[in-house]
Parts: structure tokens; sequence; C-alpha cells
């Protein structure tokens, strides 16, 4: 099993993608894109509007098809299978529920194409509805619904025909957002209790690293970065990706001297950073690039406290301080630049606008990027 | 303006009012006893209908007009359907070349019409038989069935389509379950109003007409021309009605919302 | 509903029939001028010729477009008013929308018909006038353009209510109330905002009905009787009298033309007068 996505035995559930592209006309919305989506995964294609998440999710679906490439599913190609025959369900951003059925009768539809025994599709039919809680509303009209029970509908419809794969296109983006974080742990659990593969395509990446088991941050119709929340949140691989997840302090600046350390000239002056936190590139010196920092690697140094060993330092000044319950943000001015610092608010002590302090953190916490492409930086724009 | 004036209100109603005076004139003809219309009428009888309902060449008429309107209307539907279907889920682009083709019949006048129809079936070698007048309605009528399918297709979100398939379903069975019972009130209103069009059409079909085959506004016409007999108005009255009743189940289906939509794009 | 797929070829057969009935249609309009053009045999202008140096003929065109032009400024005179019942009438709409479409819809003859039984020399009003004394000999309302008028505006006003109503519709409500709260008179409001954005239904029924009034074969030969041609009952008498194809599909080809060529001009007014909307 060295090469799964070649083998019959791949598990159900799985898909592979192989350097798949597709353009229309001249327009290339996807370059190249390789992929390997494991079975029972919750899988999130997470990127900016426009970037191919969506046009790679139609191509699982089979809605399009590729201009070049290959889509296996569970190991089989898929390229010449219609969509009729794949072992897919979807969900849609606008949810396409029949107006002209009842809730049961929108969930028993694929059943009925089945020709399952009338009897089996009323079972089955109640117990998703129980399933997505939406016990009781099965002869309801689709425009009697709310905007959730909808959202639910469409999720127990796809879902009864137990796809080994479930397809969701920002099925939660037309919800206000209590009800939204209520459909994201309903998305979540019922994935774990079905062990379902979910690809699930969204432009908000706090419901990204919210959701699901791994992420795909896509852009411009590449694929920037793979991998867990956790990795791409805390060691993103290049600029792009850094500013999309989560907050960061951004500093462009030059490489004065690039060997086993880093010299970096910013505007909140120049810091020594060890070669590895470069990602994305072969640092030499002459090079722009940007400097970025979580908030919360920030520390505020009471007093004459000394930073710890392996900690970088600066001189600032506190602009102001918001308190939002535990966690405060300290915006500071650090020789003229910017930055924004996360603490613990119980562990803040007194600092004040105006106050002048010290602030430090680790080396190795730091990243270094090349800066964002053009065509990269208008994608990051047209999102923010 | 959220009122009108009672001046203009008056007026308005007024003039609506005289819209159907000449059909209800007909109507109250068409019951008059005496041989031709008289005020103060003199007696009130059924005999024009007695007289409709026996003579054969009524029945005739009226039958061949309604299989006549229906063939059109089924045919017109299906072929505007198609069309209609095709063009939006494939070939987008063509569309607005086809609505051009299509709404074209509507810049030429009628009698025009009739002298390009005659000359068409002539070659073909049909004029007199009922497919010349099936073919000549189609030609009339395609504009207003492709009309309100169009209008109704494209208001089917193309996900239902996805959603349908992705569940399974072929594109025949997407079709059926999904676009046609949603484009439904625009398949009935291409249905009704065509079939109205074509049993009332007299314009382009009395030159298509022939010993064997008459529809029955046509020889309502030739017979006023001939010997306007108050026969005609117990006929003209029977027409009505079943234009009447066309109408009302049009607007019980389907409603009637159709006629007044701005005709955008 | 455009899904992005490709059509394979047999979806594309979905169209053939359509093209049929449209290929039917132009190969009908291909005929009519092939006919114009022969007689006995070979290439002629005869008709032609014909049509331009006869005055009676002359005048049939003349009181064909002149009596066109009448009747489409009458019927949206008069359907403007009944548009703006119906347009405020939104509880009882549907009911009067009805009274408006089954006159449009039934046949043409049949409302034709109805005119000859109210005008006719013993038809109902004389009848009504005699009786009441007013008058000794019965009025002439038929045969006559009068009656060519009366009855070709009657039988188009439907079509102008409907259209002119589809515009008033689709003004947006708050436009008005705008206007009124900004002080505009109810007069003001209806020749600034309302009159102005329902032209472009009345523009459609100027275009229809002339459309309709110039190839009118039925209402003209009944209510105009022989003397009073129009080009339809001309076209008429040639195809079904005297069966001369060719000189009534000559006519017809001067219909056509001068019916695209009012509508061109027509279309010029059409786009003065809308300069500015939309």
């Amino acid at each position: 099993m060295t090469h799964p996505a070649t083998t019959q035995a791949a598990a159900i559930g799985s898909i592979d993608i192989e350097k798949v592209s597709k353009s229309y006309g001249d327009a290339e919305v996807l370059s190249e894109v390789s992929l390997s989506i494991p079975a029972g995964s919750f899988l999130t294609l997470l990127g900016p509007s426009g970037c191919g998440k969506t046009t790679l999710l139609r191509l699982i679906a089979g809605f399009i098809d590729p201009t070049r490439g290959r889509i296996r599913i569970d190991g089989r190609d898929m390229t010449q299978v219609p969509t009729q025959k794949r072992p897919i369900g979807m969900v849609f951003q606008n949810l396409a529920l029949f107006p002209h059925f009842s809730v049961a009768e929108n969930i028993a539809y694929g059943l009925k194409l089945q020709r399952r025994p009338q009897t089996e599709i009323a079972e089955r039919v109640g117990r998703f509805i129980q399933l997505v809680g939406l016990a009781g509303l099965g002869d309801r009209r689709i425009a009697q619904l709310s905007g959730g029970q909808k959202q639910r509908v469409a999720l127990a419809r796809s879902l009864v025909l137990e796809p080994s794969i479930l397809l969701l296109d920002e099925p939660l983006s037309a919800l206000d957002l209590q009800l939204r974080k209520q459909l994201q742990f309903a998305l979540k659990d019922i994935q774990r209790q079905l062990r379902t593969t979910f690809v699930f395509v969204t432009h908000d990446q706090e419901e990204a690293t919210m959701i699901s088991d791994r992420i795909v941050v896509m852009s411009n119709g590449h694929v920037q970065q793979v991998g867990s929340p956790q990795e791409i949140y805390a060691d993103p691989q290049n600029l792009f990706v850094s500013k999309f997840i989560g907050e960061v302090n951004e500093l462009p600046g030059r490489l004065r001297a690039a060997g086993s350390t880093l010299a970096i000239e910013t505007g909140a002056g120049t810091f020594e950073l060890p070669a590895a936190v470069a990602r994305g590139m072969n640092p030499a010196a002459g090079d722009n690039v940007v400097m970025c920092l979580r908030p919360e690697k920030i520390t505020l140094l009471d007093g004459g406290a000394q930073p710890g060993p392996g900690m970088v330092s600066a001189e600032a000044r506190i602009l102001d301080t918001l308190v939002i319950g535990p966690l405060t943000r300290v915006t500071l001015d650090v020789a003229g630049t910017r930055m924004t610092a996360v603490q613990m608010t119980d562990r803040l002590g007194a600092a004040a606008p105006g106050e002048r302090i010290r602030i430090a953190f680790p080396a190795d916490a730091a990243r270094v990027f090349a800066p964002l492409t053009a065509s990269l930086a208008r994608a990051f724009g047209e999102h923010a | 303006m959220r009122k009108l004036t009672p001046m203009t209100r008056a007026a308005g109603i007024l003039l609506l009012l005289m819209l159907p005076a000449p059909i209800v004139i007909v109507f109250g003809a068409s019951f008059n006893g005496t041989g031709y219309i008289q005020f103060p009428p003199e007696s009130l009888s059924l005999r024009w209908y007695v007289e409709a309902f026996t003579d054969p060449r009524w029945g005739r008429a009226v039958l061949t007009s309604l299989w006549i309107a229906a063939v059109t209307a089924t045919l017109i539907t299906a072929i505007s359907f198609l069309a209609a279907y095709f063009t939006l889920r494939y070939a987008p682009r063509i569309s607005s070349w086809l609505e051009l083709a299509i709404f074209s019949p509507l810049f030429f006048p009628h009698a025009s019409m009739g002298v390009a129809a005659v000359a068409l079936m002539a070659g073909m070698g049909i004029v007199g038989t009922p497919w010349a007048i099936i073919l000549a309605h189609l030609m009339v009528t395609i504009p207003f069935s492709y009309r309100p399918i169009h209008v109704a297709l494209k208001s089917v979100d193309p996900d239902l389509i996805r959603a349908a398939e992705v569940m399974g379903a072929s594109e025949m069975r997407a079709l059926w379950d999904i676009v046609l019972p949603i484009c439904r009130s625009g398949i009935l209103t291409s249905l009704l109003f065509t079939g109205i069009i074509s049993f009332d059409e007299v314009t382009v079909t009395m030159f298509l007409i022939g010993p064997d085959i008459t529809t029955l506004p046509v020889q309502i016409f030739t017979f006023i021309q001939d010997d306007a007999s108050p026969v005609l108005a117990a006929i003209s009255t029977l027409s009505v009605v079943i234009t009447f009743i066309a109408i009302l189940v049009l607007e019980r289906v389907a409603g009637l919302s159709f006629f007044v939509q701005r005709q955008s794009g | 509903m455009n899904t992005g797929e490709k059509p394979t070829a047999a979806k594309a057969l979905m169209l053939l029939p359509a093209l049929i009935v449209l290929g039917l249609f132009f190969t009908s309009v291909i005929l009519l001028f092939s006919n114009a053009f022969v007689d006995r045999g070979g290439f002629s202008l005869k008709y032609f010729e014909q049509i331009l140096s006869r005055p009676d003929y002359h005048v049939v065109f003349y009181r064909t477009v002149l009596t066109s032009i009448v009747v489409a400024l009458l019927a949206v005179a008069l359907a403007y008013p009944i548009a703006l019942v119906l347009w405020r009438a939104e509880k009882n709409r549907n009911m009067l929308l009805i009274v408006v479409l089954v006159p449009w819809l039934v046949s043409l003859v049949v409302r034709t018909y109805g005119w000859i039984i109210l005008l006719g020399p013993k038809g109902f009003l004389n009848a009504f006038l005699g009786w009441t004394g007013i008058i000794d000999t019965p009025l002439k309302l038929m045969f006559n353009d009068t009656g060519i008028v009366i009855g070709l505006t009657h039988v188009l006003i439907p079509f102008a209510v409907i259209s002119i109503l589809a515009s008033l519709l689709s003004i947006e409500e708050n436009l008005e109330e705008a206007s009124r709260v900004l002080g505009a008179s109810r007069l003001q409001t209806f020749r600034t905002i309302v009159l102005p954005l329902s032209l472009p239904g009345v523009f459609t029924s100027l275009m229809v009905i002339y459309l309709a009034c110039v190839g009118a074969i039925v209402t003209p030969l009944l209510l105009g009787g022989i003397t009073q041609k129009f080009v339809g009952s001309q076209i008429y008498q040639e195809v079904m009298a005297t069966f001369n194809m060719s000189k009534a599909a000559a006519w017809s080809i001067c219909l056509l033309t001068l019916s695209f060529v009012s509508l061109v001009v027509l279309k010029l007014i059409e786009r003065r007068a809308l300069r500015g909307q939309e």
C-alpha cells in the first residue's frame, strides 16, 4: 500500500486529486493541484473568493471536467464517471432544496431514485430527520422552515444516502453568527458519528480552524499549504497563509546578513533570528522579506525584567489596551511601527497607555517570508 | 397618486366597461327571438342555439377548432420547452439569437404572414388540410409560448438540477421530477395561452382553409359576409364561452401575472 | 439554469423542432418574395410598378397608414385611464384583468361581429335611437372610415391596457411617495414620475397596435365594406377572389416594407422620448 491512490484497495471515502488543472478559455482557475484526502477526514478547502476552492469541489462532484489531470475516488478514476454514479453527496451553498417537496419528500428523494422499498425509505427518512434534529417537521413545506432548519434538511437529504463522501459548498454562509456556530458543532458531531469524508468549502478561516481535521489553504488556483489547523496556524509556510489564518504582526524589512542567523532590518529595529525561521525561501543578504509575529508570542516585560534566553527584545510604547475577558489586546508603538500583543489579562500588571516598556518574543517564534507576489496580494486584498 | 382623482377613476371604469360591450351585445342578440336585432327585444328564445346545434357545419367547425387548438398548444409548448431548456442549460450564448428569431414573427403584419403562409403551404401542397393550419398556428404562436416557458425555466436554480443528479437522478429524471414541476405555471400559461390564440386565430387561418376544413372563427367570418343570421350570435357566444373558460382555467392554474410582467431581456 | 456542461450532439436535437418551425417561417417569407417578382413564369416588377402608378392604390395605402396611426394613438389614450384604474385596484386587479383579457383573447371576428350588431344600419344603436325618436333615418356608422376606426380601436385597446399596466406596475412604489413628500402636486407627480416611467409600455402598445392595424383584414373588411379598402382587404381579395398570388405577394411586401419603415421611425421617436431613462 505504498501508492494507495493507484490500488483498488484504497479506503472507501478517499479522494486523490492528481495534477488537476481547470481552465476557462485563457483563464486558468486551478493549476496542477495535487491533494490526497484520507477517508473519514473532515477536510476544509479554505481561501478567498476566486481561489479555486469551489471549482475543485465541483470537479470532485463531476459538474465540470478537469482540463488536465485526474481525480480518483476510492482509488477509482472518476474522469468518465458522471455525477449520478459518483459515491458522493453534496450540500449546496444555497442549499438547493426542492421547493415543491416537503421536508420528508426532500430527504426521501434519493432513496426513491434507488427504488428502495417503501418501509425502508420511511424508516431511514425518520432516522435522519431525528439525526439532524428536525423531529416532527417532516410534513413541513420548505418555505415554512427557518434558515437553520433548511440547513439541516439539506444535510439530512445528502446523508440519508450514506455517501462515502460529502461535499459542502459554504453551506453556512447565509446564516447569522450564533446559528452558524451551533451548526458548526452539529456538523462536526455528525461527521464524527458517521465517519463520512467531509470536504467543506469556506472562505472563513475561523470556521475552517474550528471545524476541520485538515485545512487546505488555496489561492489563485494553487494549494498554498495543507495541514492540521494547529500546523497551519503555528507554522505557515508562506506569507499568504500567515496573513490568512489568524492575526499576525507584519514587519516588512530587509536581510542585512543571512548565515546561521538572519539579521533583519525592520521599521521596528533590527532583529537577529535563527535561520530556521525562514519559510518558503532561500534567505540571502539584501532580500526584501516580511517578518511575522503572532500577537500572543509577544511578552511585555515588567519594570526591569530581563528577557529570558532565546528571547529577542525591543523598546516600545503602549498606545492602547483593550480588555476582552481573559485576554487583553495591547496596541504598541515599536520604533514607529504599530504592533499588537495579546496578553493574559491577569498577568498584564499596570500597563497604561503612554507607558514606555520593553517587549520580548522567542526568536524562533517569528517567521520570515518572501513578500507576496502581486497576484497573491490582489487575492488577499479582495478578501480583506 | 395613491388614489386616482374621481374623474380619472370614473373615466377609467367607464372605458373598462366598454371593452366587453360588443361581446355583451352579441350575447344579448343570441337570445333574441325575432329575425334580426331589435330594440327593444320582442321575445327571448333559444331558437338560434337550437339552430346552431342542429346544423352540422357548426358542430364540425367547433370540433375542428378545438382539436387544432389542442394539437397546436401541445406541440408548440413541447417545442418551446425543448428549445428553451437546451439553450438555457447548455448554450446560453445562443439564447439571444434564438429569441430574436422566435420573436421575429411578431414584427410581421398578419396580412403579409397570411400570404407568406399560403405561398409556403401551396408549395408543400397542403393548403386545405389541417396540417397547413396547424403549421401556420405554430409559427403564429411560437413567441407566445416561448416567452412564459423561458421566463419560468430561467428562474430554475441550476443547483436544483445538480442536487438531483448528485442524488442519483438521470437528466430525464431531474427534468421530470424537478424542472417540470417548478416550471408548471409557465408551461400551463403557454398551453392555455397558445390554445386560446389558435382557437381564435382568423387572419392567417382564413387563407388556408379548404372545402373540407374550416375553423370556427373563419366560418363565422364567412357567414357574416354571406348572410348575417342571428345564429351567428349564438355561435359567437359559444366561442366566447370557450375562450372565457380557458381564461378562467388559466387564472386558476397559473395566475395572470405573466400578462402584466414587464417583459425584460 | 446554465450548469456549465457541454451538450452532446444528441442533446442539441432538442433545438431541432423549434428550428424547423422557424425555418418554415423564414422559408415562407422567401417564397413571398419569389412570388412577388414573378409574372407568367418570368422576373417582373409589374405589380410593384402598378402599386406605384395607380392613384387608387395610393389611397388604399394612405388610408391604411393614416387609420393605423389614428387607431394607435386613440387606443393608447383610451387605454391609459383603464390601466391606471387596474394599477390602483390592488385587491380586485385579477378580476378586472379578466374583464380586459376576455375581450383581448376572444376572436377578432366575434368582437367585430358585435360592432356590426351595434353599428349596422339595422343595428342596435340605430334601433335604439329610432325607438327614442331622436333620429328618423338610420345613421351611417358602418361601411366607412368611422366604422373601421371604432372597430380597430376597440379590438386593440386591451393590449394597450395590459402593456401600459405592466409598465406602471414596474414603477417603484416609493418613487411616487418621494415625489409627493418633496412637495410635488398630484398632477406634477403624474407628469414627472408616472407618465415618463410608463412610456416604455406606451411605445410597445403604439408599435404592436400599429402593426396589427396595417396588417388587419377582418375588421376593415367587415366594417369598412368594399369601398373603403385597406391594404389587408385588398390582399385578401387578390388571394381569395382573383387568385393572383403574385399581386398579393407584391402587396404583402409593400406592406412589410411600410411597417418596417414605420417601426424604425417609431423606434427613433421612442429613443428620443426615453433618453436619459435606464
